[in-house]
C-alpha cells in the first residue's frame, strides 16, 4: 500500500474518532423526592416512644451523630394533640450512629396517631398508626391421650388487628452422658401464621414433638459430647400483636425479600414502617404426660 | 441405513474395502520438529485422479480408501519445500508416512502467510475462527509478544466491562458460560485481571479455535463458547530461550529437546510487573499481581503415536475500584492449575485417529479484605476423554466417550451474612457421535449427536442434536450451524457492580440445568487475493440462566434467581492484506436481554416479568487492526469502539430495620440500603481507544533482540470503567500509557 493512502487510512481512522463518541458525561442518580426513611412504633404498654430516622442520602450512609435535619412531630388524630419527639444518639453494637427520635406519652386503644418527619425546606415523610386492643392468653388443657401427638393448646381472647411475629421459647436443660455438665439452652420456634380463628378469639397449638426434634437436633450439632435427655424447664410464648397493616406481602417477614425500599411501608413520601405494637407474653410448664410424649425428659424419670 | 451410509461413501462392499489401502502420519517442521497444521497431503495416481488431506492440529493426515497402485505422494506447505515421493501400494496396505518439512531458505512476507486458507480476520465459518500466534501478534499490545485475551477483545460479539477483572461475554453468555481449554485440560477463569493478558500467551500457542456458537460434540457442559487451545509442542532440534521485559508484564520462554528428534519440553513463565514499572509512571493506581506458568513435555513415542503432558497454573490478585472512607475495598484473587496428558495415536491395526485425554483442573477463587478472604469458592475435577476420528471417502467419523466428575467447594457470605459453606459433586459420562459428511465436493454436513447420563443423580439423561453446515464455491462460502447445550455448573457474579469480580462457581440445581439453543447463518466472499468479506447473524436462547438475586442490601448475595436470556445479532467483517499492509475491520451489532424469573419481581416491580438489558449488552461494537512494515519498523494499531453497556442507576441510600414485629427501636440492628432504580437501566458512556505500536528486530548472531515502543489509548480517552455506587466516584480504564519492551531471544 503506497505511504499516500496509509496517511489518509490513518486520517480517516482520527476522524471517526473524533466523530464518534466523544461524550463522557453520565447520569449516575436518578431523582428521588422522598426525604426520610423512617422505622419505629408506638407501645401501647410503654410511656416512651421511638422512631429511627434516615436521611436518604445520595452516598452510602455513613451516620454521624451530630444533629439532622429533621422535626419530628404526632398528632393524635382524634384530639389533634400534638407530641414534639426529640432527637437522641444511639451508638449500635457495631459502633454506628443512629438518631432516634422519642416522645413520652401513654397511647390508648383506638387511638391513632399520624407521625411527620420534616426537612427544613418542607420535604415530610408521614405515617399514621392505630394502637391496636388488648389481648389475653390462656393456656388450655392438652389432650395428653392423643397417640402420636403432644400439642400444647393456647388461646389467645380478643381480636389483634395483625399478629406478624409469635416466638415459641423452650427453656431445656440437656444430660450428656457421662455425667458432664448440663447444658442450658433457650430455643425460640417462630409460629407466625398458625394461629386458627375460633369463637372469640385465635388457638395456637404447640406442636411439642416437632419442636423436640429440632431441639434435640440443635443439642446434638452444638456439642461434641451426646446429649442423651433433655429436660423441658418452661415454655414461654410471646406473641407480637400489630396495627391492621401490620403484615407481610409476602405472608412472612423475610428480610432478603422485604429489604427492596416500599415492599412493606406505610410511610407516605418516604420508606420504611411506623405502626404499633406490643407483646403480649406468657409462661408455663405443659403437662408432664405431654412433656413425656413429646419425647423430653422428667427428672425423676428412669 | 446401510443405503444412507452408502449416500455418503461409507459403505461398501466389504471385499472391496477390506482390498484398498490408505496412507497415513505426522507433517512436522523439520527445524523444530513442531507439528504443521494445514498442510496439503496429496496421492496423484497415474491417471491423474487425486486424493488428498488437510493435516489437522497435531499435523496429522490420513487418505484412506486408496486402490492398490503406483502414486505421486506429494505433501506442500506454503513457505515450506514440498516434499515428493512415489509410493506403491499394495491390496489392502495400512501405510503410515511421517513427513518432515523443511522452510523455504528464502522468507516469505513477514505478514500473513498467503494461501493459508483456515485463519485470517474474516474467516470465520459456522461461528468457528481458527487463531493462530500470528494473528495473536498482530494486535498491539504493552508485551512484544502477543496475548490470546488482546485477539479475544477484538473480535465482534465479544465484550469486555473493561480492561481489568478478566471478565469475557461472547455473544451473550456469562464469562462462567464459555469453555476454555489448553491441550484438553479445563481453564476455568482464564483471563488474568488486566485485560490484555490470559493465561495464553502467543509463544506457546500453536493454534485456538474459538467457536462464538454451534460447538460440536467434544466441547459439551458449556452453553456460550468455547475456546480451544492447542499448545506448540516446543524445539525437538534445538535450545531456544526468550526472556521479555515490559512494564506490565516480564516473560521467560524455555525450549528444547530432552531427548533430540524424540522427547522435547517447553516452558513459559510471566509475572506481571506492574508494580515494579508500569506503576511507577501511570497516573492511576494498578494494585494488579498476577502471572502464569505453562510447561509440556511432548513425546514421540513410536513412528504411530505421541503423548504430551501439559500443565498449568495461574494466578491473579487485585482490588479494583476506589478507595473510600466509608469501607474497605475487598481484593479479588483466582489461581487455576491444571494438569493432564493427551496421547494420540495412529492404531496399527484399525482405521482411525484416537486422542485419549486424562487432566485434572482446580480453579481457587477468593474475596475480602486485602490478605484475609472471607468468601471463596473451587470448582475441580477429573476429565477423561477418548476421541476418535474415522476417515472415508466422502466422510469423516468423529465419536468419542468422556467421563467428567466436578465438584465445587464454596464458603460464600456477604458482609454482613453469616459464612455458608458449600459442597456438591456431580459426575457424568458422556457420548457423542459427529459424522462430517461431504454431501456434494461444495456441500460439507456435520452432524452431532452427544447423550450424557448422569448415574446416581436426580437428573435426566440428556440428548442434544447439534448441526453445522458448509457450502463453499469458488469465491462464495455460506455456513450455518444450530443445536442444543447446557450447563451444570455456573459462575455467580454481582453485576451491578462492575468493580466486584469475584465469581463464585456453584452447581446448577440438579433437573434444572442452564440450557441454550444457537442458530446462526454466515456468508464470506473472497473479493480478491487480498480481501475477504463476512457476515454472520446469530440467535441463540437461553434458559435458566442463574443470576445473582437482586438484593438492596449493599453487599453480594448468593442467593439465586432465575433469568432467562434471548441474543440476537450480526457480525461484519473485511480483511485486507496487500504486500506489507495487513488489516482488518469489524462490526458487531447485538442485543442482549434477560427476563428475570424472582418470585418477587410482582413484589419489588409491580409487573410479572422483568425484562432487562445485562450490563454485558454492547448494542455497537467496532474493531480496526491494521499492520505495516516501513522500512525496518513493523508498526501495529488497533482502534476499538464500544457503544455504552447498561448500569443500575440508584436513587439513594437509607437504612433497612426488619419489622418482623415489635422492635427496641433504641437497640434494634440495621443494614444499609441501596435505593436502585430499575435494574441496569443507565448506560454507561461509550468506549473507544486506539493503540499503536513500532517494534524493530535486531539480528546479532545467533540471538534476535526486538524492541517495541508504543502507547495505549494514545489519545488518552478517559474511558469509565465502572461507577461507585456508593459515593459516586469514577474508575477509568488506563489512560494514555506509553510502552517500551525488549525482547531476547536466543538460540
Amino acid at each position: 500500500m503506497p505511504v499516500n493512502c496509509r496517511i489518509i487510512a490513518l486520517a480517516l481512522t482520527l476522524g471517526a474518532i473524533l466523530v464518534t463518541g466523544c461524550s463522557e458525561n453520565v447520569t449516575t442518580r436518578l431523582r428521588l423526592d422522598q426525604p426520610f426513611s423512617i422505622y419505629g412504633l408506638i407501645n401501647p404498654k410503654a410511656d416512651t416512644h421511638g422512631v429511627r430516622v434516615f436521611e436518604i442520602q445520595h452516598n452510602i450512609m455513613l451516620v454521624r451523630p451530630e444533629p439532622i435535619d429533621a422535626t419530628v412531630t404526632s398528632t393524635l388524630v382524634q384530639t389533634g394533640e400534638k407530641q414534639l419527639w426529640r432527637d437522641s444518639v444511639i451508638q449500635l453494637d457495631d459502633g454506628d450512629y443512629r438518631h432516634v427520635f422519642w416522645a413520652a406519652f401513654r397511647a390508648a386503644t383506638g387511638e391513632t396517631y399520624h407521625l411527620k418527619v420534616v426537612r427544613s425546606d418542607g420535604e415530610t415523610s408521614s405515617a399514621t398508626t392505630t394502637i391496636p386492643g388488648p389481648i389475653e392468653l390462656e393456656v388450655l388443657e392438652a389432650d395428653t391421650l392423643k397417640p402420636g401427638q403432644a400439642l400444647m393448646p393456647v388461646f389467645v381472647h380478643g381480636d389483634p388487628p395483625a399478629v406478624p411475629r409469635i416466638d415459641v421459647e423452650y427453656v431445656v436443660v440437656g444430660f450428656s452422658e457421662g455425667g458432664s455438665d448440663p447444658i442450658f439452652k433457650s430455643v425460640v420456634f417462630n409460629y407466625v401464621g398458625r394461629l386458627e380463628q375460633r369463637p372469640g378469639g385465635l388457638l395456637l397449638e404447640i406442636d411439642m414433638v416437632d419442636d423436640f426434634l429440632a431441639i434435640f437436633e440443635e443439642f446434638d450439632s452444638d456439642n461434641v459430647v451426646t446429649t442423651e435427655v433433655i429436660d423441658l424447664r418452661e415454655i414461654i410464648l410471646r406473641i407480637h400483636v400489630g396495627d391492621a397493616n401490620w403484615v407481610s406481602p409476602i405472608g412472612v417477614f423475610d428480610e432478603e425479600f422485604l429489604v427492596e425500599p416500599g415492599s412493606f411501608s406505610n410511610v407516605e413520601n418516604g420508606f420504611g414502617y411506623f405502626g404499633s405494637a406490643y407483646v403480649d407474653s406468657i409462661a408455663f410448664r405443659p403437662p408432664l404426660a405431654l412433656i413425656r410424649r413429646a419425647g423430653f425428659y422428667v427428672v425423676g424419670d428412669e | 441405513m446401510m443405503a444412507a451410509f452408502a449416500a455418503f461413501g461409507l459403505a461398501g462392499p466389504t471385499q472391496t474395502r477390506a482390498q484398498l489401502a490408505s496412507v497415513r502420519g505426522f507433517v512436522s517442521d523439520k527445524v523444530n520438529g513442531e507439528a504443521l497444521v494445514g498442510v496439503n497431503v496429496l496421492l496423484e495416481s497415474g491417471g491423474g485422479d487425486l486424493r488428498g488431506s488437510i493435516t489437522d492440529t497435531d499435523g496429522i493426515y490420513s487418505i484412506t480408501r486408496v486402490p492398490p497402485g503406483v502414486y505421486l505422494f506429494r505433501v506442500s506447505y506454503v513457505g515450506y519445500t514440498s516434499h515428493l515421493d512415489t509410493l506403491r501400494l499394495a491390496t489392502g496396505q495400512r501405510q503410515t508416512i511421517n513427513v518432515d518439512l523443511a522452510p523455504l531458505e528464502t522468507e516469505l512476507g513477514e505478514l500473513v502467510v498467503e494461501g493459508e486458507p483456515e485463519t485470517g480476520a474474516a474467516r470465520v465459518t459456522a461461528g468457528q475462527q481458527v487463531v493462530t500466534p500470528r494473528d495473536i501478534d498482530l494486535i498491539p499490545t504493552p508485551d512484544i509478544s502477543g496475548d490470546l485475551a488482546s485477539f479475544l477483545t477484538a473480535l465482534p460479539g465479544v465484550v469486555s466491562l473493561g480492561d481489568r477483572g478478566g471478565q469475557l461475554f461472547v455473544r451473550g453468555g456469562e464469562p462462567s458460560h464459555n469453555l476454555t481449554l489448553i491441550d484438553g485440560m479445563y481453564v476455568h477463569q482464564p483471563a488474568h485481571i488486566l485485560g490484555f493478558y490470559s493465561a495464553f500467551p502467543s509463544d506457546i500457542i500453536r493454534q485456538a479455535d474459538i467457536y462464538t456458537a454451534g460447538h460440536g460434540g467434544p466441547y459439551s457442559g458449556r452453553i456460550a463458547s468455547v475456546i480451544d487451545v492447542k499448545s506448540r509442542n516446543g524445539n525437538k532440534r534445538e535450545y531456544n530461550a526468550a526472556v521479555a521485559v515490559a512494564p506490565f508484564v516480564s516473560t521467560f520462554l524455555f525450549e528444547g529437546p530432552l531427548v533430540r528428534n524424540r522427547v522435547s519440553i517447553i516452558g513459559s513463565a510471566r509475572q506481571s510487573m506492574i508494580r515494579q514499572f508500569a506503576q511507577r509512571y501511570v497516573p492511576q493506581d494498578l494494585p494488579y499481581t498476577f502471572g502464569d506458568m505453562f510447561a509440556k513435555v511432548h513425546m514421540i513415542i513410536s513412528q504411530t503415536s505421541q503423548l504430551s503432558i501439559s500443565s498449568l497454573y495461574t494466578h491473579d490478585v487485585g482490588t479494583i475500584g476506589l478507595p473510600s472512607e466509608d469501607r474497605i475495598l475487598e481484593e479479588v484473587g483466582w489461581k487455576n492449575y491444571a494438569i493432564g496428558a493427551r496421547y494420540v495415536v495412529l492404531p496399527r491395526a484399525l482405521p482411525f485417529v484416537a486422542e485419549v485425554l486424562l487432566s485434572w483442573s482446580r480453579l481457587h477463587t477468593e474475596q475480602g479484605p486485602p490478605g484475609k478472604p472471607v468468601r471463596w469458592s473451587r470448582p475441580e475435577g477429573f476429565s477423561y476423554a477418548v476421541n476418535m476420528t474415522s476417515f472415508y471417502q466422502r466422510a469423516e467419523w468423529h465419536w468419542g466417550l468422556y467421563w467428567r466428575a466436578p465438584q465445587i467447594t464454596s464458603e460464600l457470605g456477604g458482609l454482613y451474612q453469616e459464612l455458608e459453606y458449600g459442597y456438591s459433586r456431580r459426575h457424568k459420562a458422556g457420548l457423542y457421535i459427529e459424522p462430517d459428511f461431504y454431501i456434494t465436493p461444495a456441500l460439507k454436513a456435520r452432524l452431532t449427536l452427544i447423550g450424557e447420563l448422569f448415574p446416581g443423580q436426580d437428573q435426566q439423561s440428556i440428548l442434544e442434536p447439534r448441526l453445522r453446515l458448509i457450502w463453499e464455491r469458488d469465491n462464495h462460502q455460506a455456513s450455518a450451524a444450530a443445536g442444543i447445550y447446557h450447563q451444570e455448573v455456573f459462575g455467580l457474579n454481582d453485576r451491578r457492580d462492575a468493580t466486584n469480580v469475584f465469581t463464585a462457581w456453584r452447581s446448577a440445581p440438579t433437573t434444572d440445568l442452564s440450557r441454550a439453543l444457537h442458530a446462526l447463518v454466515g456468508y464470506r466472499y473472497s473479493l480478491s487475493p487480498g480481501m475477504e468479506l463476512a457476515a454472520e447473524g446469530f440467535y441463540k436462547r437461553l434458559r435458566n440462566l442463574f443470576i445473582s438475586e437482586w438484593t438492596s442490601f449493599p453487599r453480594f448475595t448468593s442467593r439465586l434467581q432465575r433469568a432467562d436470556g434471548r441474543v440476537i445479532g450480526i457480525d461484519l467483517r473485511a480483511e485486507f492484506q496487500h504486500k506489507g499492509f495487513y488489516g482488518y475491520v469489524n462490526y458487531g451489532l447485538s442485543s442482549v436481554e434477560y427476563e428475570a424469573k424472582q418470585p418477587a419481581i410482582n413484589l419489588w416491580f409491580g409487573q410479572e416479568r422483568l425484562l432487562f438489558r445485562p450490563p454485558h449488552d454492547r448494542r455497537h461494537q467496532f474493531n480496526v487492526v491494521g499492520n505495516t512494515k516501513l522500512g525496518e519498523y513493523e508498526i501495529s494499531a488497533r482502534w476499538n469502539f464500544g457503544s455504552g453497556r447498561p448500569f443500575n442507576l440508584v436513587y439513594g441510600f437509607d437504612g433497612f430495620v426488619n419489622m418482623d414485629g415489635y422492635q427496641d427501636i433504641f437497640s434494634a440492628p440495621d443494614d444499609q440500603r441501596v435505593i436502585y432504580g430499575p435494574p441496569f437501566s443507565g448506560i454507561l458512556p461509550t468506549y473507544h481507544r486506539l493503540d499503536v505500536t513500532v517494534a524493530r528486530r535486531f539480528e546479532v548472531g545467533n540471538n534476535r533482540l526486538t524492541a517495541q515502543a508504543g502507547a495505549i489509548n494514545l489519545y488518552d480517552r478517559r474511558n469509565l470503567f465502572a461507577l461507585d455506587l456508593f459515593t459516586t466516584e469514577r474508575s477509568y480504564q488506563l489512560p494514555f500509557v506509553p510502552t517500551i519492551s525488549l525482547k531476547v531471544e536466543t538460540r
